[in-house]
């Protein structure tokens, strides 16, 4: 899906950034036309890289570091050797899992003046390297591991700035705990969680089954073996046009890509994924190159950069694809959707009930989006979430104080008159040699209830209660009611002004 | 000099008695109050005999829990004794008898020279604030052959502007079989954000 930049309301701004004529100028520098996928490291005789063109791509434009997953065999290595030499960079290619630092900074000497230490530089040392590849990184010993920190992190060593670095590059086998039924690489471990993180973009390489019939013949074609990739300064070209192009976009964002990023980085939290709010930043740097690669926004490009900018896989722990592409959805829908979609979209963002609240309250675009979010939270959350946004709405509903239509009224209705209104039983076990015991579950709400008083005491007693006999078990009593409680608080504000 | 067994004996003897107890449930109950009653007669402690009790009852499957039960009640609806009021506004209910309710009206609006319910707004002057409703438990029925009839076309207008949540003034007045029988109870909400 692709969105029309003229329908969106952000982008007819000032700002020239986001305006369609300079997006369309670019494809037309950059690309000759309509952008289409292309296989542009085909050139560099790397095969089988089409579908993971794109964030590599992104990475080589932002200048941020890269890391490569795959099994043995499979171009990773090869591929970033050759893109530096199409490139003609300075390179370096070190294995971790072989590498003492001497290696990589020299062996150090005092200066002449005794003063200071100097580094005995040789072709292998990393000083004045354009491009670096850590090879085999999951090897590494975990001393070394903390010193790449700052190489990957800030192109600094032992202190002393790189001021040559452009690439941080680095491959890795799947760890042992990331592995599938096939191969497993004894020693291939899972990456520290803060060194992983440095990395912007963490991209999967295909292994033979998922090669097209073609690529299979032209990788098994041994013509060419071992002679320098040119493509006659292609690649480089286009990069410079795209670095230039990211460097004067970057000073003014498009607020679409930095709304997207925000969303969807939300979204995952709320799934349980977490995503540091570096990475949201390095996000927003990839696709906002993407953005330039493409010509366009593109609803696959997007969802392409946020798979290969989570981490977790290196550290053993897979997210859940599932959430994953429905934080995209949520995020991409709010965002690039407009008007009451684009609300409700946003309404559906927001986690807490008392943020929804707020957004009825403050920014709703009408009855008719009221409507549309409170019918398709109540047909979506649990029931407890839904029953306490519901007694927290409805009164204030019914008194005209919120924008939700009638048949929203009623359906909010129709639950919170349910717990307006308990009348029924809890069933517990009790051991036979115990006696007058209460309800587990009652205990665990008593404890949430017993620092409240007044009206808040009610409305909370009101709403456990309807759990209670609904047999439904609140995870967090206490957060729960706080929760519950601001919701009110939200409505009751609008009451009084 | 005692008389009564030493009390490791006796907790043994009632465990060897439950033990060998078998039959019907009802000969079995008997027989477990028999060796309890001879258990008690030994000088055996209460809580001993508890204790055999149910290591009987788990050495034999029986259950070692029983089920509870507790009725739970709470309302915000019309509370007079709380910080939160969401007093009652009005019931409405009416009881047709054996007659069809849209029969029975479209007489009652012809009687008094009116042809639809909408015309009811302007004698009536229906309150122009929303009211929660919810169904009411206990209703009290206005019978509509005995009862004035200024009095049913009034109810009967209100319960065309209500659903089973909510009154709505603003919305038509729609009669239906279903809402000139509910029975209803209205309640104001502002109270509810105290």
């Amino acid at each position: 899906m692709t969105v029309d930049l003229k329908r969106h309301p952000d982008s007819d701004g000032d700002s020239p950034h986001s305006s369609p004529s300079l997006l369309s100028a670019i494809k037309r520098k950059i690309l000759g036309g309509k952008s289409k996928a292309r296989d542009r490291f085909a050139s560099l005789g790397v095969y089988g890289f089409e579908k993971r063109e794109l964030p590599i791509l992104a990475a080589l434009v932002t200048e941020d570091p890269l890391l490569l997953i795959g099994l043995s065999g499979t171009g990773k290595t090869y591929l970033l050797n050759s893109i530096s030499e199409a490139l003609g960079l300075e390179h370096r290619h070190y294995n971790a899992s072989l590498i003492s630092f001497d290696d990589l900074v020299g062996f150090p000497y005092p200066d002449d003046a005794k003063e200071s230490v100097r580094f005995l530089q040789t072709p292998a040392t990393i000083w004045g390297a354009e491009s670096v590849l850590v090879d085999e990184i999951s090897r590494c010993k975990p001393e070394h591991q903390n010193r790449l920190f700052s190489l990957v992190h800030e192109r600094r060593v032992q202190g002393i700035a790189l001021e040559t670095l452009r690439y941080r590059w680095a491959a890795m086998n799947p760890s042992t705990s990331d592995q599938g039924e096939g191969e497993e690489y004894i020693g291939s471990e899972p990456l520290d969680p803060a060194l992983a993180d440095r990395f912007a973009l963490i991209v999967d390489v295909a292994d033979w089954k998922e090669l097209s019939a073609s690529n299979r013949k032209r990788i098994s074609d041994p013509a060419g073996e071992g002679s320098v990739a040119n493509d006659g300064g292609a690649l480089k070209k286009t990069l410079a046009l795209w670095r230039q192009e990211f460097e004067t976009q970057l000073e003014v964002c498009d607020p679409n890509i930095i709304d997207y990023a925000c969303a969807v980085v939300t979204a995952l939290g709320d799934g349980g994924i977490r995503i540091s709010p570096r990475r949201s930043r390095l996000l927003t740097r990839t696709l906002l190159a993407a953005v330039i690669i493409d010509g366009e926004f593109k609803d696959k490009s997007f969802r392409v950069v946020l798979e290969a900018s989570l981490p977790h896989r290196t550290w053993g722990d897979p997210p859940d694809t599932s959430k994953v592409l429905a934080a995209h959805r949520l995020a991409w829908d709010a965002v690039m959707l407009s008007g009451v979609e684009q609300w409700v979209h946003r309404f559906h963002l927001e986690h807490s009930l008392a943020g929804k609240v707020r957004l009825l309250r403050d920014t709703c675009l009408g009855p008719d989006a009221g409507t549309l979010a409170v019918e398709q939270f109540l047909a979506s959350e649990s029931k407890e979430r839904s029953a306490a946004f519901a007694l927290a709405v409805y009164p204030g509903a019914v008194d005209g104080k919120l924008a939700i239509g009638a048949e929203g009224i009623n359906d909010l209705g129709r639950m919170a008159t349910q717990v307006m209104d308990v009348d029924g039983e809890i069933n517990w076990q009790e051991r036979l040699s115990s006696k007058n015991t209460i309800a587990p579950e009652f205990t665990r709400i008593a404890t949430a209830l017993k620092r409240l008083k007044g009206a808040r005491l009610e409305r909370a007693t009101q709403l456990f209660y309807w759990c209670l006999i609904n047999g439904i078990s609140v995870e967090n009593p206490r957060k729960f009611e706080s929760d519950f409680h601001a919701s009110v608080r939200a409505v009751g504000a609008r009451s009084r002004k | 000099m005692s008389t009564k067994t030493p009390s490791g004996l006796a907790e043994y003897y009632l465990a060897r008695e439950l033990a060998s107890i078998r039959g019907p449930a009802m000969a079995n109950s008997m027989a477990q109050g028999r060796a309890i009653c001879h258990a008690r007669e030994q000088g055996l402690s209460e809580s001993t005999i508890q204790r055999v009790k149910e290591q009987h009852r788990c050495n034999s499957g029986g259950p070692m829990s029983r089920h509870r039960t507790e009725r739970l009640t709470a309302s915000i609806l019309a509370k007079g004794d709380g910080v939160i009021r969401c007093p009652r506004v009005t019931r409405l209910a009416l009881d047709f008898g054996g007659s069809d309710p849209l029969t029975v009206m479209h007489a009652l609006l012809r009687e008094h020279g009116l042809e639809h319910a909408e015309q009811l707004r302007e004698v009536f002057n229906p309150s122009e604030d929303r009211c929660i409703c919810r169904l009411d438990p206990r209703p009290r029925r206005l019978r509509v052959a005995d009862a004035d009839p200024k009095k049913v076309l009034c109810k009967a207008l209100l319960l065309g502007l209500c659903t089973t949540v909510l009154y709505d003034p603003e919305r038509p007045v729609l009669w239906t079989r279903s809402s000139l029988s509910r029975c209803l109870e209205l309640y104001e909400g502002g109270g509810f954000y105290a």
